[in-house]
């Protein structure tokens, strides 16, 4: 009778641990692995992405270096600056006209974006002798403020040459 | 004799109740360590994020200083303008060059310079031949890479022509 009352607990003994063995693989184990992987790829990315932003950390630091050791440096801001100033642009232009003895007037604007950087895109009529007009063309292409024409277009009127001059000049959108 | 066997038969099959018993017993202690083990797997990720999560906060905070945004600006503003010097086009250039390959006896009207090379010209010659030495002038250039000359018109005494001049590397 002792044995065989052994043998039910063992019996009922095993089953209870066949059952926690269960519960415990579904509702610890697994979950718990599942968690485990994802976290550890988790980790993983931002490992990836502060090694990133390490090698960006350096970067910085050297351009903080050379900006620390940079001469004229608000040079940079005169050539491409943050919005259009078209103000500056009228007063280079009529100061290198002045310089060249050239007459420009009738002026025209319009302003966009292309690939990222903005254009303002001036429109002029320009009247001089040819030497003088060839003089301004050569100066706007040498101006600190980044200007590139787009096209001349000149017509002999007497002595003097009555041009139209486009051009585009930048800034950081 | 009898007895002693059904006592060895007995004997046996409570053993092996036992031997199952225990086998699932180690089973369980086994997943359970495991649990554990993984439990101890998922804290060390977690402080090891928050160590990585910190690290990047710092160096968030470094490139958001005043001076790193304000290197950071003039250095994408020296490779805005490296770009646009890439694409940038001279027309001073051809100037030159035209002055320098125009025949002596051709006088211009209208000129016309685009940024992709394409030259337009509106002029006087004396005479037709004149013209054509005009283009031939033009043609030989080692930066023409079209020439054509669009008409000429007998005006008075003269000859109004129509030119066009395409340069490579544009």
């Amino acid at each position: 009778m002792r044995i065989k009352n052994e043998k039910f607990i063992f019996w009922v003994l095993f089953l209870i641990c066949l059952g926690f063995s269960f519960v415990v693989v579904n509702k610890i184990l697994l979950p718990i692995s599942k968690d485990v992987s994802l976290i550890k790829q988790e980790y993983f990315n931002k490992v990836d992405m502060r090694n990133k932003l390490v090698s960006t950390r350096e970067f910085v630091y050297s351009l903080i270096g050379m900006y620390n050791k940079a001469e004229n440096i608000e040079e940079v801001d005169l050539a491409l600056p943050n919005y259009p100033k078209i103000y500056e642009v009228i007063v280079l232009i009529k100061t290198m006209a002045k310089d060249s003895l050239v007459d420009v007037y009738n002026f025209t604007f319009s302003d966009y974006i292309s690939d990222g950087v903005g254009v303002v895109n001036v429109n002029f009529e320009v009247e001089g002798k040819y030497e003088e007009v060839k003089n301004l063309i050569n100066e706007i292409g040498t101006e600190i403020r980044l200007m590139d024409i787009g096209f001349v277009k000149m017509e002999k009127k007497g002595n003097l040459i009555k041009g139209q001059i486009n051009l585009n000049t930048y800034f950081k959108n | 004799m009898k007895r002693d066997e059904n006592l060895i038969l007995r004997t046996s099959s409570d053993n092996f109740i036992k031997y199952i018993f225990y086998i699932a017993f180690y089973i369980l202690i086994f997943i359970c360590l495991f649990s554990v083990g993984y439990y101890l797997i998922y804290n060390t990720y977690v402080k090891k994020i928050n160590i990585v999560d910190q690290e990047i906060m710092e160096i968030e905070n470094f490139v958001n200083t005043s001076k790193s945004k304000r290197a950071i600006e003039y250095y994408s503003k020296i490779v805005l303008i490296s770009d646009i010097f890439k694409t940038r086009k001279s027309l001073t250039n051809i100037f030159s060059l035209i002055e320098k390959n125009t025949h002596y006896d051709v006088v211009f009207k209208e000129f016309e310079i685009v940024d992709n090379g394409e030259v337009y010209i509106t002029g006087y010659c004396r005479t037709e031949e004149v013209c054509a030495q005009a283009l031939l002038l033009f043609e030989r250039m080692e930066e023409s890479e079209y020439v054509s000359l669009d008409s000429i018109k007998k005006e008075g005494n003269t000859n109004l022509f129509k030119m066009y001049i395409k340069l490579n590397n544009f």
